[in-house]
């Protein structure tokens, strides 16, 4: 099982938490919008795989 | 039954993780629930495929064709796909799109059931002779 993704998607997002507030305090909001919607694209991208794989592999199973 | 202990313990550790994320950055709390939920069930389902194999055994045993079994595990596989779908949907606090996944599997599902429901018409005129 790969247990490396969640760490992944945890790490990810409180990397972008943290630079979400430093770009927010230093009055760069547009930045952080950006930083924002850059790491939720990559957290989505594993997301999709991983779901697209379940959905191939039921339909494999349920002779589809 | 390693397999229950590493399920378990990935749905504790996607649960802790979720209710660290979840204040600060909400969206990456669903992305982290969802890929838990596909790992465990994407290792489950590997775990199918022999339960499959005993049923198409029991198929060819019994004689029944494949028409028969066919309509059956797809409704099983919209049922399954439909529930996880309906229930992401109402993590995200989206109580509607979880509804309309839910109705729209059920009418998927009896779609697919048609075949078999045409068949037990077709059984019923014969022995009623008509």
């Amino acid at each position: 099982m790969e247990i490396d993704l969640v760490f992944k998607i945890a790490a990810v997002g409180i990397i972008v938490s943290i630079l979400n507030q430093v770009l927010v305090r230093s009055g760069r909001e547009e930045q952080a919008t950006m930083t924002t919607l850059a790491g939720l694209v990559v957290v989505l991208m594993i997301v999709v795989q991983r779901i697209s794989e379940l959905f191939t592999l039921v339909k494999t199973l349920f002779q589809f | 039954m390693e397999q229950v202990f590493a399920i378990c313990a990935l749905a504790v550790l996607g649960a802790v993780l979720h209710a660290a994320l979840r204040r600060t950055s909400p969206e990456y709390a669903m992305g982290l629930a969802a890929v838990c939920c596909a790992l465990i069930l994407l290792s489950a389902a590997r775990l199918l495929s022999p339960i499959l194999s005993f049923l198409k055994e029991l198929q060819a045993l019994s004689g029944l064709s494949g028409a028969v079994l066919s309509p059956l595990l797809k409704t099983v596989a919209i049922g399954l796909l439909t529930q996880i779908s309906g229930a992401f949907c109402l993590d995200a606090g989206e109580q509607s799109l979880a509804k309309a996944v839910e109705l729209s599997g059920t009418l998927l599902a009896a779609y697919a059931a048609l075949p078999l429901a045409s068949q037990v018409l077709e059984l019923m005129r014969k022995l009623m002779g008509g």
